[in-house]
């Protein structure tokens, strides 16, 4: 008796805080969203639509939004290929130190896409001290290869491989191991278990690790924006950025309808993939408790120096070049026993004021970020597992809005919810853009219920 | 259709024995089951049998063909050894069709496409699938899938069949059903089935021979009836049936009669003749008579309803615990006497 009432007193203490909770993350996914389209859709107070029909009749609109289709679909097919390899051959077979692999596996994606393409072209074009101390760099004057389409792609396709190597390596572990039994025991060798048994039933992970991989690609800023602008190849994210730097909040609205652009498309994707995903209904019973290992034989040997030879090449080379570049006195200075010099730590670490407030900086955004997630999303998910009420369902199909759509679109709706507050300056509130636009994506993406297999968090706050 | 034939066969995972020395023979066509509690290494023997582990010590033969040999470091994998396996999860794909989930075996055989309808609809028809044909597996219920399963490894006419605790995840009314279901599969396709299981009473009621596994070993392998009435050693006769094991007080022998003082009564014992020396006797229901003058004074201690019958568990002077059944009624804390008749009698250290 006694802990029945107790129960019912709790619950009902529960199902306000949940109410609560879902409001405050309501708005948060919503409101900004809301407010996005009503800037585009308004123009001077009434409604209209001619602001959104220049903005998408501009040549540069359709040049990025073809840019942005090609880097982003492309790339996140240089992901499929690379992610879907390496997942396939680490959950399926008998490969050795499996566990450092993995860790390797999931690095690409927690360096912030700026760093990588500065590590890149570190490491290619005239003016590598990786490839002068090499002496095989190309005469100057020649092209840096990676500023081009091709390097968006190939740099996009290895910042997020990880993701779909980590969805479908999740999808690809909780396949019974009882299914592939039955196969192997029906008569069926590897490459036929693998095509005809576990693919089916890794499609719809498949799917969705593409779908997430498109849409983060589609709002990369960082990869497009260090190799994109010098070639003067302009996707939505960079153009987005390039208005705003360019003209300042005189154009917010003009952008707003570029962000709802990328939104569209972003949304887009995820519907294409859900579309995929619902002909699928697969109820795997079983049990998943020892991982599959399907003897590579002879092959083992050859596979594992291949995949650690591309494990190298995408991770360990860039920093070397990242690496040779600091210990050189001067850009474009070959690398010697009698040039290396650790002049330049010593003035970023030592000299400059700017690195450790830059340093505070970060740290404070990701923890600050942590911290807000934790305090949201622990007892939400916790509540949403307990009690399936209609508003925690709306929210469930609502968490993916705001991860379908990039985190630049996420920041200028922000900015256009925030700034028309009496209590907020424009000024003070550019200047904390980034912060905010971190810290609301960090909340905003991480509040996934357990299990759902999406990507870190806390990266986002850099990204 | 073929025999099963293992010497010395042994596994160990990681340092830990699974299954010690394990010498034996399944003869052809025969309705074998491995019982034992969880642990005791049945599941790790017939995945052994099926290829999906490698032995650490011992040689396979099944039929003409030997199948691991851990000497040579022969093991032919499971997609060559042409064996039948029914998972406890009835692990049917999940993305094909009934009927494309039976002819699957046959496709990776390149059979004909006349063929692989033909035998397809045999194997369907013989489980009384031929309705579900269309359905996906997740449209069926337990029992359904089970038929599937059972469809998919007849219809590849495999040289020996193995299941793995197919019975445990449906409710009690199914599994009487599907214990029909094997056995009438087992009388028409004279397959050599070996059956892991946990539960005896599925064991006892479908099995030619029964297994009794412990600790990676096989204790005893008889007919139930031999399994039940002439238990070798102390683990069989507590596992398999109702017994208590109380010790011989003291054992004596004239010519073919054995009689021992068993909680300080003098009987009659029945053992094995090689027995030298008896140590320990099985005391079940069926050696126990309840009676006013009987020699074991004992107090009930609990009741139990069998349906037409009581369990009693009642408690000696002394100590021990036996269990008798009646057809009348006692109440819990009665006193009475019990007989004891010709228990079974055996050695054990």
């Amino acid at each position: 008796m006694m802990s029945a009432a107790q129960q019912t007193g709790g619950s009902r203490t529960e199902a306000r805080l949940l109410s609560a909770i879902l409001i405050v993350a309501i708005c948060l996914t919503l409101a900004p969203v809301l407010r996005l389209f009503v800037e585009g859709v308004t123009d001077q107070g009434s409604p209209s639509l001619t602001l959104m029909r220049d903005v998408l009749a501009q040549p540069s609109t359709l040049s990025a939004l073809k840019h942005s289709l090609v880097t982003a679909g492309f790339g996140t097919l240089v992901s499929l290929v690379l992610g879907a390899a390496f997942a396939f051959l680490v959950a399926l077979t008998d490969l050795r130190a499996k566990a450092a692999l993995v860790f390797c596996l999931m690095i690409p994606m927690m360096i912030p896409p700026q760093i990588t393409a500065l590590s890149w072209t570190q490491i290619m074009g005239p003016s590598s001290v990786l490839l002068k101390t090499l002496g095989i760099a190309p005469p100057l004057g020649a092209p840096q290869p990676l500023y081009s389409p091709e390097g968006i792609i190939l740099l996009l396709g290895i910042q997020h491989m990880s993701i779909i190597f980590l969805t479908l390596r999740a999808g690809l572990r909780s396949i019974p191991q009882d299914v592939v039994e039955a196969a192997r025991i029906s008569g069926a060798r590897g490459l036929r278990t693998w095509w005809q048994v576990v693919m089916p039933l890794t499609l719809p992970s498949l799917a969705a690790g593409t779908a997430i991989t498109f849409v983060t690609a589609l709002g990369n800023f960082g990869i497009p924006a260090m190799l994109g602008i010098p070639a003067g190849y302009a996707t939505l994210s960079t153009l987005v950025y390039q208005k705003l730097a360019g003209m300042g909040t005189t154009v917010l609205a003009e952008v707003s309808v570029l962000a709802m652009l990328i939104g569209v498309v972003a949304v887009a994707g995820i519907l294409l993939q859900r579309l995929c995903q619902s002909h699928q209904k697969l109820h795997l019973v079983g049990s998943t408790s020892r991982p599959l290992a399907l003897p590579l034989g002879a092959a083992r040997l050859p596979v594992e120096i291949l995949l650690w030879a591309v494990v190298f090449a995408i991770l360990v080379l860039p920093m070397f070049g990242l690496l040779a570049t600091s210990l050189v006195p001067a850009y474009g200075v070959t690398l010697r026993f009698d040039t290396v010099t650790l002049a330049s730590w010593y003035e970023v670490l030592f000299r400059q004021p700017v690195t450790s407030r830059a340093f505070a900086n970060s740290f404070g955004l990701a923890a600050g970020a942590s911290a807000v997630l934790a305090a949201i999303c622990l007892p939400l998910a916790w509540l949403m597992e307990r009690r399936k009420t209609r508003v925690a369902r709306l929210f469930d199909s609502l968490l993916d809005l705001p991860y379908a759509l990039p985190g630049v679109v996420l920041s200028i709706a922000m900015i256009l919810l925030l700034i028309k507050l009496p209590f907020t300056e424009a000024t003070l509130l550019w200047h904390h853009l980034d912060h905010l636009s971190g810290l609301s994506r960090a909340v905003l993406r991480g509040d996934v219920p357990p299990g759902s297999g999406k990507p870190e968090t806390v990266r986002s706050c850099y990204g | 259709m073929a025999d099963i034939n293992l010497s010395s066969v042994s596994k160990t995972f990681a340092g830990t024995p699974a299954l010690q020395d394990i010498t034996t023979r399944f003869e052809d066509g025969e309705f074998i089951a491995l019982l034992g509690p969880s642990g005791c290494g049945k599941t790790t023997l017939l995945r052994i049998l099926a290829g999906f582990e490698k032995p650490s010590s011992g040689q396979l033969r099944i039929g003409s063909r030997e199948m691991a040999n851990a000497q040579t470091g022969v093991n032919l994998p499971p997609e060559e050894r042409n064996i039948g396996f029914v998972f406890q999860s009835y692990a049917l794909w999940p993305h094909m069709s009934v009927r494309r989930n039976v002819s699957y075996p046959l496709e990776i055989r390149r059979f004909s496409k006349f063929e692989i309808a033909k035998h397809t609809d045999a194997a369907l028809a013989s489980t009384g699938l031929e309705t579900y044909a269309d359905r996906m597996p997740s449209d069926l219920s337990g029992g359904q899938r089970q038929r599937v399963a059972l469809a998919r490894c007849l219809v590849s006419d495999p040289c020996a069949v193995l299941l793995d605790e197919p019975l445990a995840n449906l409710d009690v009314a199914l599994r009487a059903t599907m214990q029909g279901v094997f056995t009438d599969f087992h009388k028409r396709t004279g397959a050599t089935m070996v059956y892991v299981t946990h539960d005896q009473a599925e064991a006892m009621a479908m099995a030619d021979r029964i297994a009794v596994m412990d600790q990676g070993r096989i204790q005893q392998f008889d007919t139930p009836q031999t399994l039940y009435e002439r238990p070798k050693n102390r683990f069989v006769a507590e596992f398999v049936g109702r017994g208590t094991v109380v010790p011989v007080q003291e054992a004596t022998q004239a010519g073919e009669a054995r009689q021992a003082r068993i909680l300080g009564a003098e009987v009659a014992v029945q053992s094995a003749r090689a027995e030298t020396r008896v140590s320990h006797v099985c005391l079940r229901p069926e050696n126990l008579t309840i009676s006013e003058s009987g020699d074991l004074r004992s107090k009930v201690a609990r009741v139990t309803y069998m349906g037409g019958k009581y369990l009693l568990e009642t408690v000696t002077d002394c100590g021990a615990r036996l269990f008798a059944e009646t057809r009348a009624r006692f109440d819990v804390g009665a006193q009475l006497g019990l007989t004891i008749t010709t228990p079974w009698a055996f050695s054990e250290d």
